[in-house]
């Protein structure tokens, strides 16, 4: 179904229900990978998509149009990631161990971990990056996002994500060839 | 047998696009069946609600009735009169949930020993400490024995502290071991009734 068919069925309140179900059934795989990307648990994820979809239901009527539908889930998604990840840098105000190495460490003993050594790497050189690449890495990696979708849902200018994504892929290069 | 990665011989074709995270199983099937915002809508007020809108789903039927489902729905139960009913029901809360409500007591009211938490604070605690000794303390030291008698540490600190401004620029430039009175006097950064109040006799001798 079409976002603007699913908008439409929202706004008619006896069918509201039935169309937020079928946008979460729409997007919920998009989100939550992106969401698990950046906080790599998975019970943390659960939690943020049903977060997301909480603010997307509270604020859907508030939805203008400017940007895609998608685009606009996706903002809040990444808000609540950028929340959640700063809330836990809280948690350790002595920064003997940073939340990214944290979950680098988690990685090795996460059971829902299924990829090869490769895989495995690559995420401990994405956790190495800074976290507005990161970001950026994935959504252009994984997800394939074009720059104009990125740059509504960072507020970065076009230029500025190229360049970013540039020095990403150069670091994790870097390190993906280090022993 | 998984492929083991020859850092050599990396190249991004040879990367699979999928991270390699797992979900269990039917967990987006069972996403999809559990999304009812309209119920999350009448329970947006209260903390666990928000935490966990499906938890009380969650609970294993026993529980549910001892506690009044689906009655608890609209009562808008408590954790508190939760745990009066049910003095066990936290444990048969999924592990996601029993986190999120545990992370929740902790900031809230119950305080749970937290190894972070009390590094965290003794380290400020032993740094405010020792910052209010060092300032009060530091200047009697001097006066008593003389500049020399601290460490170069010590008296890097104390000059940092007490004399003209732009001093700590040049000094963070000299080593530790290389840098003294007399080389101070020569840049002519720290006045003179300084160094006079610090009761040294020979200025040209000490070496720090």
């Amino acid at each position: 179904m079409e976002d603007k068919d699913l908008l439409d069925k929202f706004f008619d309140p006896p069918s509201r229900n039935l169309a937020f179900n079928q946008l979460v059934r729409k997007y919920q795989q998009k989100t939550y990978w992106h969401i698990r990307r950046m906080v790599i648990d998975h019970d943390d994820a659960d939690d943020l998509v049903q977060e997301t979809f909480i603010k997307v239901w509270h604020n859907l009527h508030k939805f203008q149009g400017d940007s895609s539908l998608f685009t606009w889930i996706y903002r809040i998604a990444t808000n609540e990631c950028l929340t959640f990840l700063a809330k836990k840098r809280k948690r350790f105000f002595v920064p003997i161990v940073d939340v990214e190495s944290q979950l680098a460490h988690k990685l090795d003993s996460m059971e829902t971990f299924s990829g090869d050594d490769i895989q495995k790497k690559l995420q401990k050189a994405i956790l190495s990056l800074p976290e507005k690449q990161r970001l950026v890495f994935n959504m252009k990696y994984y997800d394939e996002l074009k720059y104009e979708e990125m740059s509504e849902v960072l507020g970065t200018s076009i230029g500025a994500l190229k360049a970013s994504y540039h020095l990403a892929v150069k670091k994790i290069e870097e390190f993906m060839l280090k022993d | 047998m998984k492929p083991t990665h020859n850092p050599s011989e990396f190249s991004w074709e040879k990367i699979p696009k999928d991270p390699g995270f797992q979900v269990p199983k039917g967990y987006f099937e069972a996403m999809s069946v559990e999304v009812k915002p309209w119920e999350w809508k009448r329970v947006e007020t209260e903390a666990l609600w928000k935490i966990a809108p499906t938890y009380f789903e969650e609970l294993p039927q026993v529980i549910q009735q001892k506690v009044g489902f689906p009655a608890v729905w609209e009562r808008r139960i408590g954790v508190e009169e939760m745990l009066s009913l049910e003095p066990t029901y936290f444990e048969y809360l999924p592990q996601r949930i029993q986190k999120r409500i545990g992370i929740e007591n902790e900031n809230s009211k119950a305080w749970t020993w937290n190894p972070w938490v009390v590094l965290r604070w003794t380290s400020v605690s032993l740094a405010a400490v020792f910052g209010i000794w060092f300032y009060v303390q530091m200047p009697s030291t001097v006066e008593t024995k003389g500049l020399e008698q601290l460490s170069a540490t010590d008296a890097k600190f104390y000059l940092l502290e007490h004399s003209n401004d732009g001093l700590e620029e040049w000094i963070n430039e000299q080593s530790l071991e290389s840098w003294d009175m007399a080389q101070l006097m020569e840049k002519q950064t720290l006045d003179k009734k300084t160094i006079e109040s610090l009761e040294i006799v020979d200025v040209e001798d000490i070496t720090l």
